[in-house]
C-alpha cells in the first residue's frame, strides 16, 4: 500500500521539526554515543559550577594567579568564549543580514550559540572578578569613558540585548526585523571585541600586548573562530544525526565556510607574522623577551606545535590541499584550530605578564634586591600554573556552552529550514 | 591647588625599613603585602663597587595609566593629584595592576586593589605621610611641588634627580635624589 507520508507530514506540520528529532534505526548507536558525550559534558559543567562557586567565595586563595601574574587562564577563556560569540555573530550575519543565501540556514543555530558562548564567557569573568555584583552598579553609576574595559563592557551589554532580539525575530520568522537587529549586533560585536583588543593594546607598560594592531588582530581572529565553529556546528550535527555523513544539501555551505576560513586564516597569519617580526626587532622592554620565550624559550612547544603547526600550517593544508573537497578534512582543520586557539589565547595572556616589570639586573649589570622581598624579583620569567579550580572552571564553561547548545538544538526549533 | 610629591635621598637612605613598618602599621597593610619597600642596587665589581639604597612606593603619576584604565573610576585623583583607590568602587578586575608600569599594587584580601595613598588621611590633617615622619635619617621629603618655599621644591631645584621609567610618559611625582 502506498502511504502518502509526505502529505501527512506536511499536513501535520512535522516538516518543521528539527531534523535531530527524526530518529532512524541506523542513527540509534550514534545517538547513544551522543547522549554519553552529553552526560560527560554535564558532569564537567557541574564540576565547573562547584569550582566557580569556590572561586567566588575564596577568591585568590584558590587561584594560580599572583600579584605579578594578575590575569591567568580564566581571562584567556573569557577572551576565547567572547571571540567565539563575536565570530559566530559576524560570520553567520553573512547569511541573514548580508544576503548570502548559502549561509542563511545557519542563522538560528549560530545566533543561539553566540548567546550561549557569551553567557559562559560572562560566567567565567564573574568567577575571575573579585566583586561581580558591584560591577553592575559602578559600571553605570561611575563610568570611565577613557577605559577600554568600560567600553568593552558597555558594548557587550548592547550586543547581548541586540542578539537576543535578533533570535526572537528569527523565531517569529520576521526576517526584516531580524536582519535589522542582526546588523546592529554586528556593529556592537565589532565595537565590543575590538575594545577587548584595546584593553590589551592600550597597556603601554605591557610591551607584548601594546599597539594599535591588536584590536584589528582580535577582530580577524574572531572571524577565524566564527567560521571554524560554524563548520564544526554543521558537520558535527550531521555526523550525529545523519549516519556519520554530511547531508548533501549542506555541502555547499561547508565548502563556502571552508573558503572563508582559509581567507580569514591567511589574514590572521599575516598579522601574526608581523607581530612576530616586530617582536623580534623591537627593543621595547619585555617585547623581545616575551616573543623569544615563544620562539626558543619555555613556550617553545606550545608555540610551534599548537599555535603554528596545528593552529595554522596543518589547517591551511587541510583547507586548501588535495583533501579540500572532503568535509572531514575541513572539520578536522576547524577542530584543530579551535583547540590551538585556546592555547594561543592562554599564551597571549601569559606572555604579556611573564617579564617582571621591576628590574632584576640593570643595564650595567647592577643587581636589585628588595625588602620585603619582591616575589617577581627573579631572573628569567615569572611563572604561572593554573590551579585545579581554574582548570575546572575552564572545562566547565566550555562544556556548558556545548551542553546548552545541544539541548537548545533539541528543545528549540534551531535547525535550518531545509529547502 | 597643591601638587604633592615626594623625594627620597639616596645619600641618606640606609634601607632600615622603618618606612615599611610605619606604613604597614598606619594603613593596616595585610600580612605578606607592602605599600612601600626598600631597594638595594649593587653596581660594579670588586674593588670598584657602589651601592644605591632607597625606599620606593607608588609614583602618584600625573598621567596615571591606572586611572585611565579603571572602568569604574575606583582609581582616581584626590587632593593635590594623589592617586587613590576607592575600595567600594573597585570591582577587582585587576586591569590597573596590569596598566601600572611600576607594580605598586596588590589585591587586598577584602577584594579590592590597594596601594600607597601618600597617607592622604594624614595629609588632610596637615601631617606628613607616616613613612616620612618615621624616617630616622630624613631621607624622605613630602610636600607641594608648586610651593617655592617648600623643602621638596628646593631639593628638586638644587639636586640631581631621576624618576623611574620616564619613557612610560607617566610623569611620576616620586623623585629619587642622586
Amino acid at each position: 500500500m502506498n502511504i502518502p507520508w509526505n502529505d501527512i507530514i506536511n499536513r501535520e506540520g512535522l516538516s518543521r521539526l528539527p531534523d535531530l528529532v527524526v530518529v532512524r534505526p541506523s542513527d540509534a548507536p550514534h545517538q547513544a554515543r551522543g547522549k554519553r558525550l552529553l552526560q560527560f559534558f554535564l558532569v564537567l559543567m557541574l564540576a565547573g559550577l562547584v569550582a566557580g562557586a569556590t572561586a567566588m567565595i575564596k577568591h585568590g586563595h584558590v587561584m594560580g594567579t599572583t600579584s605579578e601574574i594578575s590575569w591567568g587562564v580564566l581571562i584567556a577563556t573569557y577572551v576565547y568564549l567572547a571571540v567565539s560569540s563575536t565570530g559566530l555573530c559576524l560570520v553567520s550575519s553573512l547569511g541573514h543580514v548580508f544576503g548570502f543565501k548559502v549561509f542563511e540556514p545557519l542563522a538560528r543555530r549560530a545566533v543561539f550559540l553566540a548567546i550561549v558562548s557569551l553567557m559562559m564567557g560572562f560566567a567565567v569573568m564573574a568567577t575571575e572578578l573579585e566583586s561581580p555584583l558591584k560591577m553592575a552598579r559602578w559600571i553605570m553609576v561611575s563610568p570611565n569613558p577613557r577605559a577600554p574595559i568600560w567600553w568593552m563592557g558597555t558594548f557587550y551589554g548592547i550586543y547581548v540585548v541586540l542578539i537576543i532580539t535578533e533570535l526572537f525575530f528569527l523565531f517569529k520568522e520576521d526576517h526584516h526585523k531580524a536582519s535589522m537587529a542582526g546588523l546592529g549586533s554586528v556593529f556592537a560585536a565589532i565595537a565590543a571585541y575590538s575594545n577587548l583588543g584595546a584593553v590589551f593594546g592600550s597597556s603601554h607598560s605591557r610591551a607584548f600586548w601594546y599597539g594599535p594592531l591588536l584590536p584589528i588582530y582580535f577582530i580577524v581572529s574572531a572571524l577565524v573562530s566564527g567560521a571554524a565553529i560554524l563548520i564544526l556546528m554543521v558537520t558535527l550535527t550531521d555526523f550525529f544525526t545523519n549516519d556519520r555523513e554530511l547531508k548533501p544539501e549542506h555541502a555547499p555551505m561547508v565548502d563556502g565556510l571552508r573558503k572563508l576560513l582559509a581567507l580569514f586564516l591567511a589574514v590572521l597569519v599575516l598579522l601574526s607574522v608581523w607581530r612576530l617580526l616586530l617582536g623580534v626587532a623591537g627593543e621595547h622592554a619585555g617585547l623581545y623577551e616575551a616573543t623569544m620565550a615563544a620562539l626558543t624559550g619555555p613556550l617553545f612547544v606550545s608555540y610551534w606545535l599548537f599555535e603554528v603547526l596545528l593552529g595554522m600550517v596543518v589547517p591551511f593544508v587541510l583547507l586548501l590541499g588535495p583533501w579540500r573537497k572532503s568535509w572531514k578534512s575541513t572539520a578536522l582543520a576547524a577542530f584543530l584550530m579551535m583547540v590551538s586557539f585556546f592555547v594561543m589565547r592562554t599564551n597571549f595572556v601569559y606572555q604579556g605578564q611573564m617579564v617582571s616589570l621591576k628590574p632584576v639586573v640593570g643595564q650595567m649589570g647592577e643587581r636589585y634586591s628588595y625588602m620585603p622581598p619582591y616575589k617577581g624579583n627573579v631572573e628569567g620569567f615569572l611563572s604561572y600554573t593554573p590551579s585545579l579550580v581554574e582548570v575546572l572552571i575552564v572545562a566547565g564553561a566550555i562544556s556548558a556552552a556545548v551542553f546548552f547548545f545541544v539541548v537548545g538544538l533539541r528543545a528549540l526549533r534551531l535547525s535550518p529550514k531545509e529547502a | 591647588m597643591a601638587r604633592y610629591g615626594m623625594t627620597v635621598d639616596q645619600k641618606l637612605c640606609v634601607t632600615c625599613n622603618a618606612c615599611v613598618l610605619a606604613c604597614k602599621n598606619e594603613n593596616k597593610v595585610p600580612e605578606g603585602e607592602a605599600r612601600c619597600w626598600t631597594v638595594q642596587v649593587e653596581r660594579g665589581t670588586f674593588p670598584l663597587l657602589s651601592l644605591e639604597t632607597r625606599s620606593e612606593r607608588c609614583n602618584h603619576c600625573e598621567n596615571a595609566p591606572c586611572v585611565s584604565a579603571c572602568p569604574t573610576q575606583a582609581s582616581h585623583y584626590v587632593d593635590g593629584g594623589i592617586v587613590v583607590v576607592d575600595p567600594d568602587k573597585c570591582i577587582g578586575c585587576k586591569v590597573c595592576t596590569l596598566a601600572c608600569p611600576y607594580e605598586v599594587r596588590y589585591m587586598h584580601p577584602d577584594g579590592y586593589i590597594d596601594k600607597c595613598t601618600f597617607c592622604v588621611h594624614r595629609v588632610r590633617e596637615g601631617k606628613d605621610p607616616a613613612c616620612v615622619t618615621v624616617c630616622p635619617t630624613n631621607a624622605l621629603t613630602f610636600g607641594d611641588l608648586d610651593d617655592p618655599h617648600s623643602a621638596i621644591h628646593h631639593q628638586l631645584q638644587a639636586r640631581n634627580w631621576k624618576v623611574q621609567k620616564p619613557e612610560e610618559g607617566t610623569k611620576p611625582r616620586f623623585f629619587i635624589l642622586t
